[in-house]
């Protein structure tokens, strides 16, 4: 192993000697009737370089409020209120904006959900690309279109020197979730986070997609953020992954390692529910009742209202995160199902 | 595209033509009869029977309206029967005078509803949004007329910084200018803001922010492009309105353009010169109808896609 | 527990099919600036119809006809004149209510007129489609974006000067715009499954329009129907204030305007009275029509 500088913030968040992106004790409130409740809470996550790191968990766990707080982009009722986003050695909460706006889009790039509406309508792709690399460099525009003309081959277009001067309207959703992951990576950026890339998407173009931003990992070795609530994708893509519930993570590690064996009770409800197409079974299991909204947490453990393995202390006390040998960290009293 | 624009040009000459024979039948079957009207009724019988077929108002109704377009064709559609001037070169000075008002109340309104709509949505809750829009509030419930009668009153009548009313240099256009264009700048400002924050809503916005896009791109490009859409497709219901209102504001302040042309014609019931202004002003709406409609076609490439294939 | 979604108020105008009028009306009450404009365009209700009925009382029109010779162009509260008098010292206060009156009057003729042609034509096209559509929305297309008071004036041409004018006009330009809209939200409730069940039943389709179409574009009908009065108010004071509108000695606000401003350097009452009263009628239901268009239908416009 080569001698590295070891990180000298927190360097047992992370199992890579090269993390590219820290998030520390990240704290979100949003804005309710009365005051600010948090519906992010003390997430901490390490991407490596090269890594895909995925986020997973049910629709109002507060992923994509994640993902958004990386890039300062949250909405006008969710603010920051805690923790830092570190890239690079250089703390992203901390920048004016200014500079917060040259980070983005040079050095963390963002694919969102809904391909169908994040292309502005009224121009041209080729036009979107081109101002997207004219807003970080000083660039001619023949030679801006050129790497446009690049980017959107790379990204498996057809024909790209043609398909440039067209409309977003005129390229179907995978299509344009093809150029939505063309204008990140412009700019090569060191991370991309990728905001349930492919949930709008069909299954085989959902694959198709995956497939691109594996290799294209691979090619540019940047680091990517997915936040998913489909643990097929997480299964297919992922090195590591972070478990989210109720706005905290709850387990989170190797992919490999939680995927055998889960020990979360919220994990291993999520595991059971995938459908298993090699045994035969009359109904899928569900975990019983439903994620709380967002602000309408439990006090003690989070997830101790849906819990099979709930003991007393689960209704008491907030577990802490705790790290084993393995590079698992678990937030669980009881992971075994102890009773008594 | 092409095809579009020859379908509602067509449509847009069926539109002048039904208006021209409603128009024409209207007026010519009005009960105040103009030959009532300038012959007094102590006058001679004789005399009124001479002024009717002078007029040719004797020949059947239908041989009358091509008579009538016809000389309206070929640019020599007869005198006024009150002041005795060739309509034609009242309708060409007045038309003129209209023109400039009519464009500098066009220009007034957009040169100011869409900087200001932006800045009220941009600084949205500020002060300037709050002053805004107190001030499209009041654009949109005070008459324009009552307007005018107050501007003139304090500008003209007691400090004297603006001529009262008449036409002439372009300090004479200032105030039916104004006047003309408030509830045009009222109701564009509040349709700008409320579009452009509709847009910043989006979806793509948060794209072009996550591009490194500078904010004042975002909202000077992207949002009020798309945003312009509804703005412009207004502009077809906003500038026949703009016409409509001449009739008042010149008759206010005494500008003798087509609007201030048409009401004095009407009200001293002279048809001739009635009939060939109406018709005048309706085509000229027509064309605005025409034109807006082309103008939204072109702007939104939704609309545009969708109808190549 | 569940706290209400602060975006609860946009939901409930966003869709559900029968909603209670009772809803609508809490609603308003939450809309301040809508609560109040409601309030003015009852009062303006409450006056505009003491001044019909002072108009089609022979017995009471000399509240605003009487001249007192020894108090013209008096000023507030002289001499038993509350707002006080024109130039021929006729009572500037009965005056404004018998042209509020003539205001509500128009409105209401005008409005009543719009609403039920753009009902019915935008009802029958919007669910029949086809032939009928493509000929009411020709028709539509025939009246739709001309400018209100040159068709007035144009009628005040071909009949004689007075109020008809312009009920006539805005009669024959405004239900377009009006049946524009009803179009296209029937053609969208057409889809709906209650609609499709309904005909699927055999329900008979004059049936189906009243009892099921025209309940669901009633909060459209609410919102335009605000709006249009304003837009009458105001033609018709515009109208008469040019001369072509109602004939003297009739008192309408916007000839009041036309006569007071010839004595504005002596007394700024007899045009400032009226023009005041337009320009509240007009906020008031411009408020009012804002709030129940955010209760009913936020994406309704103007035009």
């Amino acid at each position: 192993m080569a001698p590295v500088p070891a990180p000298t913030r927190e360097p047992q968040l992370g199992p890579d000697a090269h993390p590219s992106l820290i998030v520390e004790d990240l704290r979100v409130e949003i804005q309710r009737r009365r005051g600010w409740t948090p519906a992010v809470d003390r997430v901490a996550l390490v991407v490596g370089r090269g890594e895909i790191v995925c986020v997973v968990g049910e629709s109002g766990c507060g992923k994509t409020l994640t993902a958004l707080a990386g890039m300062r982009l949250l909405p006008p009722a969710a603010r920051v209120a805690g923790g830092r986003i570190v890239l690079d050695g250089v703390d992203l909460l901390a920048l004016r904006e200014p500079a917060m706006r040259r980070v983005r889009g040079d050095d963390v790039a963002m694919v969102f959900q809904e391909p169908m509406t994040s292309l502005d309508p009224s121009f041209t792709i080729g036009f979107q690309l081109v101002e997207t690399l004219k807003a970080h460099r000083r660039i001619r525009q023949a030679e801006a279109r050129t790497r446009a003309i690049d980017a959107l081959g790379r990204v498996g277009i057809p024909s790209p020197a043609r398909r440039i001067n067209d409309y977003p309207n005129q390229f179907s959703g995978g299509m344009r979730q093809r150029v939505m992951i063309a204008m990140a990576l412009l700019l090569e950026p060191k991370l991309l986070i990728a905001d349930e890339p492919t949930t709008a998407l069909d299954v085989t173009i959902e694959a198709q997609i995956l497939d691109l931003l594996a290799s294209l990992r691979a090619e540019l070795g940047m680091s990517v953020l997915l936040i998913t609530h489909n643990l097929g994708v997480v299964n297919e893509i992922a090195d590591r992954v972070a478990v989210m519930y109720a706005g905290e993570i709850v387990e989170s590690g190797p992919v490999r390692t939680i995927f055998e064996a889960p020990r979360h009770p919220y994990t291993q409800g999520l595991m059971r529910s995938l459908p298993d197409l090699s045994t035969p079974r009359s109904r899928l299991p569900v975990i019983a009742g439903s994620v709380p909204r967002l602000g309408h947490f439990a006090r003690a453990c989070r997830f101790a209202p849906r819990c099979p393995n709930r003991i007393e202390v689960c209704e008491g006390e907030h577990p802490e995160l705790v790290r084993d040998a393995d590079g698992r960290e678990l937030r669980c009293y009881n992971p075994l199902g102890h009773h008594g | 595209m092409a095809q579009f624009v020859l379908r509602r040009f067509l449509y847009a000459l069926l539109l002048l033509v039904i208006a021209s024979v409603l128009i024409f039948y209207g007026l010519r079957v009005a009960p105040g009869d103009i030959v009532t009207a300038i012959a007094s009724p102590t006058q001679a019988l004789v005399i009124k029977s001479t002024l009717t077929k002078q007029l040719g108002l004797d020949r059947p109704l239908a041989v009358q309206y091509f008579v009538f377009i016809g000389h309206v064709l070929q640019g020599n559609p007869g005198v006024s029967v009150v002041s005795g001037a060739p309509i034609s070169t009242i309708i060409r000075e007045s038309g003129l005078r209209t023109l400039e008002l009519g464009l500098s109340a066009a220009f007034l309104t957009y040169a100011l509803a869409i900087p200001l709509g932006v800045l009220a949505a941009w600084k949205r809750n500020s002060v300037l949004d709050q002053g805004l829009r107190f001030f499209t509030v009041l654009g949109m419930g005070v008459p324009n007329f009552f307007l005018a009668v107050i501007l003139i009153q304090v500008l003209a009548v007691n400090h004297h910084w603006l001529p009262v009313a008449g036409p002439g240099g372009i300090r004479h256009l200032i105030l039916p200018a104004v006047v003309l264009s408030v509830e045009a700048i009222a109701l564009n400002l509040r349709l700008m803001r409320s579009s452009l924050l509709e847009e910043l809503s989006n979806d793509y916005i948060r794209t072009l922010r996550a591009k490194g896009i500078t904010n004042r791109r975002v909202i000077c490009v992207h949002a009020l492009r798309n945003a312009l859409t509804p703005v412009i497709a207004l502009a077809g219901v906003i500038l026949p309105t703009l016409l409509g209102y001449t009739l008042i504001v010149e008759t206010v302040f005494r500008y003798e353009g087509l609007g201030f042309q048409l009401v004095q014609a009407i009200t001293h019931r002279d048809y001739a010169l009635a009939q060939t202004l109406a018709l005048l002003l309706t085509a000229v709406v027509i064309l605005c109808n025409f034109l807006a409609d082309v103008g939204h076609h072109l702007i939104d490439p939704r609309v545009r896609e969708g109808s190549r294939g | 527990m569940a706290i209400p979604e602060p975006t609860a108020f946009v939901d409930v105008g966003a869709e559900s099919d029968e909603r209670p009028l009772r809803d609508a009306f809490a609603l308003l009450l939450a809309n301040r600036v809508a609560f109040l404009g409601g309030l003015l365009t009852i009062a303006f209700l409450g006056v505009g119809v003491l001044g019909a009925v002072i108009l089609a009382t022979p017995g009471l029109q000399h509240l605003y006809l009487d001249q007192d010779f020894s108090a013209t162009l008096a000023h507030p509260g002289h001499a038993g004149h509350l707002l006080g008098t024109d130039q021929y010292g006729r009572d500037l206060l009965w005056r404004t209510v018998a042209g509020t009156g003539i205001s509500l009057l128009v409105g209401v003729a005008a409005t009543s007129a719009t609403l039920v042609l753009g009902l019915t034509l935008g009802c029958i096209a919007g669910y029949f489609g086809g032939i009928i559509d493509r000929l009411v929305s020709g028709l539509i297309d025939l009246t739709w974006g001309f400018p209100l008071l040159l068709v007035a004036v144009i009628y005040a041409g071909m009949l004689e000067p007075g109020i008809t004018a312009v009920v006539l006009a805005i009669g024959t330009v405004v239900w377009a715009g009006f049946a524009r809209i009803v179009r296209a939200q029937v053609r969208s409730l057409r889809e709906r499954e209650f609609i499709e069940a309904a005909r699927a039943l055999g329900t008979p389709a004059p049936k189906i329009i009243l009892r099921h179409l025209v309940p669901n574009v009633m909060g459209t009908v609410l919102v335009m129907a605000s709006y249009y009065v304003a837009i009458a108010v105001i033609t018709e004071a515009g109208f008469s204030f040019i001369g072509l509108g109602a004939q003297p000695p009739t008192p309408s606000l916007g000839q009041m305007i036309a006569d007071g401003r010839n004595y504005f350097s002596v007394s700024i009452w007899p045009a400032t009275v009226p023009g005041v009263m337009i320009a509240l009628i007009v906020l008031a239901l411009n408020s009012l029509g804002d709030g129940l268009r955010d209760i009913f239908d936020p994406r309704l416009r103007r035009f």
